[in-house]
């Protein structure tokens, strides 16, 4: 049984004009028929561009805001009434900004705790023993749970977000974009912690981005959205090496690599994502597919699979010519043999040895 | 020939009761004729405050306080506001990071760019205006430009809008573009579309592109020259094949580390630890000290210079390279 099966789910907002006599004029599709399931231990993440609905999921899967149509099942129960409560606590949130996330007002040991009251575990002093052990495990000292928000920097601020929803041993962490707005030597504290976390207590995540360099060193499957809905799913091995769907494709060659040698190989994709209101027919990614048949521009494709744990909704998936991986060279050898000396340099102070 | 511009030793500081706080703290770079001159760096690392430095913009109470910006050999620090005036969106243009809250929301897209060409040519007729701000949409691959042009912003997507702010830039053809951060705000597929953009542009015109960025990969794609910037410093300089081959610096190292790669896997990032000094608390020393894994006693005493390792690259550590200083630990 996975821990988490999402079925169908969508959310329409009506979009409505006039003030006294409002009528509807439309309908945004923001999520529109998404499924997928997350098992234990897992991280499953949800790639896509702005506006393709990835954070609208996030948001129905914590049940945020209430689905349109479709279910969330949690741990085999149907998630409504009484076992929302479960799920609340089972089921924690990472935010994309550490500056608005915390409540400014509160010390951060109250930040902490908070999850704890609401849910009725431990009693005073106790919770207090516990904010301290979170604080050291996620790599801040206890004295800071004293401290406010503002006295702490953009990294330490998600380290915090990160405690608050570790407090009540969660079985799924959703990470809406927990790094994007952190800088890159940061990031990659933050992206080590989540790591080290998951091993340590065998969490799942439902990790949101758009930075698919990112996602491929967090994820164990990903989902990829255009439009509100998914257009192809994929273990992250197979899904970098030989991806099915078009869009996917384009995603992974308009990444820049930090390699001046692989200078070029980046092949920007036309158009503009169109309005969610009035989503193309057929197939929704045909206005930019370079692979478009008439057949995408009436029929709407179905997630299919397509081999073992690949599923694409691509009309055409069987027959494109495969992927030419630009495999790069990597790092040069001098860079790598540095980049040792430093990992082992850092190891050694770690450690305490000069 | 010699560099289109020139910053040699130029210090940006800002006024506080104690004393005064350098953002930007002798930095000396140059700009190629018809290249791209990249500066990396994190945030708070002097890297806006030294393209607002070029233009004279530093906002209040920052100054310029030392060093020269040859333009062609005329120094920019020395001209008169109205001079300053006629090189800034002439001679040298700038686009920013957020195309949204630097268009004005309440005048058609076309307004504004006729607004910044009738400056600089008040003879222009408005008809004229029209048709050449009609041409410069139409250069930077807005389609149906004539119906763009009575456009107002928010009717534009943010990679039109960011098109409608480099058409603006380069109204007047300027020799040197600075593109702060053009791309961060935008989704990959239209941060290619930029990118490709500004590199097609660059082949038709020749000019010159100082392009900030924290992203090493839009690095790496664009520029022929780079700087790594740390806490108001330049860390190091070389161009973008040798300081991607062969990077010196730790923090240089760190960054590298710190990217998740496609074309890797690694378990673990290697992440610096800590973080970036605030300019007002900046360490003995080398600035990067208290986070490099390299330090030694003599890393605490004195700023290292920028010394020329490997012909025509450049690092401030006296630790580089790195191979040798370990070696000599043993």
């Amino acid at each position: 049984m996975s821990l988490l099966e999402v079925t169908d789910l969508t959310k329409h907002y009506p979009v409505r004009q006039g003030i006294v006599m409002a009528r509807q004029v439309g309908t945004v599709r923001a999520v529109d028929g998404v499924s997928f399931r997350i098992e234990r231990g897992e991280t499953l993440a949800l790639v896509g561009e702005s506006g393709c609905g990835k954070s609208t999921t996030a948001r129905l899967v914590l049940r945020l805001i209430e689905p349109t149509s479709g279910t969330v099942r949690f741990d085999g129960q149907e998630v409504s009434g009484a076992a929302l409560r479960t799920l609340r606590r089972r089921v924690q949130v990472v935010f994309q900004d550490p500056y608005a996330s915390l409540n400014p007002r509160l010390r951060v040991g109250e930040t902490i705790a908070e999850p704890m009251e609401v849910h009725g575990i431990g009693d005073a002093k106790s919770r207090e023993a516990r904010v301290q052990e979170l604080l050291r495990l996620v790599g801040l000292a206890p004295f800071h749970a004293q401290r406010y928000p503002h006295e702490f920097s953009g990294g330490q601020r998600q380290r915090i977000g990160i405690a608050r929803a570790l407090a009540v041993q969660p079985d799924l962490i959703v990470c809406d974009e927990p790094v994007s707005a952190l800088d890159v030597s940061i990031q990659a504290q933050v992206v080590n912690l989540l790591k080290d976390l998951q091993r340590q207590f065998g969490l799942s995540y439902l990790f949101i981005a758009h930075d698919l360099a990112v996602v491929r060193h967090m994820a164990d499957r990903v989902a990829v959205m255009y439009l509100g809905q998914i257009v192809e799913t994929a273990p992250k091995r197979d899904l970098f090496a030989a991806p099915r769907h078009p869009y996917t494709r384009a995603l992974l060659r308009a990444i820049p690599h930090p390699d001046p040698r692989r200078r070029g190989q980046v092949t920007p994709l036309g158009g503009d994502v169109p309005s969610p209101m009035n989503p193309p027919s057929g197939c929704r990614f045909h206005t930019r597919c370079p692979f478009v048949q008439d057949i995408c521009r009436k029929e709407e494709p179905v997630l299919r699979d397509i081999a073992a744990g690949t599923r694409v909704a691509c009309h055409l998936a069987d027959t494109l010519p495969p992927f030419e991986a630009e495999i790069g060279e990597g790092l040069s050898a001098v860079a790598t043999k540095r980049l040792a000396l430093y990992a082992a340099a850092k190891d050694r102070r770690a450690s305490g040895i000069r | 020939m010699s560099p289109l511009l020139e910053i040699q030793g130029l210090r940006t500081v800002f006024r506080s009761a104690g004393g005064d706080i350098a953002a930007v703290d002798g930095v000396s770079l140059e700009v190629p004729r018809g290249r791209t001159l990249g500066i990396v760096g994190e945030s708070g690392c002097g890297k806006s405050m030294l393209s607002l430095s070029v233009m004279r913009l530093v906002p209040p109470p920052g100054r310029v306080a030392a060093g020269r910006v040859l333009l062609e050999g005329r120094d920019l620090l020395t001209l008169s506001t109205s001079e300053m005036r006629a090189v800034r969106g002439g001679q040298v243009a700038m686009i920013f990071q957020e195309p949204m809250t630097s268009l004005n929301p309440v005048h058609p897209i076309g307004l504004q760019i006729t607004e910044a060409m009738r400056a600089h040519d008040p003879r222009a007729s408005t008809a004229e205006l029209r048709d050449r701000a009609i041409a410069a949409l139409e250069r930077v691959r807005i389609p149906a430009p004539t119906r763009r042009y009575d456009e107002f912003p928010h009717q534009l997507s943010g990679g039109m809008r960011q098109r409608v702010m480099i058409a603006m830039a380069l109204a007047c053809k300027p020799k040197l573009l600075i593109a702060d951060e053009p791309t961060t705000a935008l989704d990959v597929t239209v941060q290619a579309q930029i990118l490709d953009l500004l590199r097609d542009l660059q082949a038709e015109t020749g000019m010159s592109i100082i392009l900030i960025t924290h992203d090493l990969g839009v690095v790496a794609e664009m520029a022929d020259e780079v700087a790594v910037m740390y806490a108001g410093r330049v860390a190091e300089r070389a161009s973008a094949r040798d300081l991607f081959g062969s990077p010196q610096h730790p923090y240089t190292l760190g960054l590298l580390g710190s990217v998740p790669r496609l074309d890797e896997d690694r378990d673990r990032l290697l992440a610096i630890e800590g973080a970036v000094p605030p300019p007002f608390a900046l360490p003995q020393g080398c600035r990067f000290n208290p986070r490099c894994p390299f330090a030694i006693e003599a890393c605490t005493a004195a700023q290292p210079p920028l010394e020329e390792i490997e012909p025509g690259h450049f690092a401030a550590c006296i630790r580089a390279p790195v191979e040798s200083a370990v070696e000599l630990a043993r």
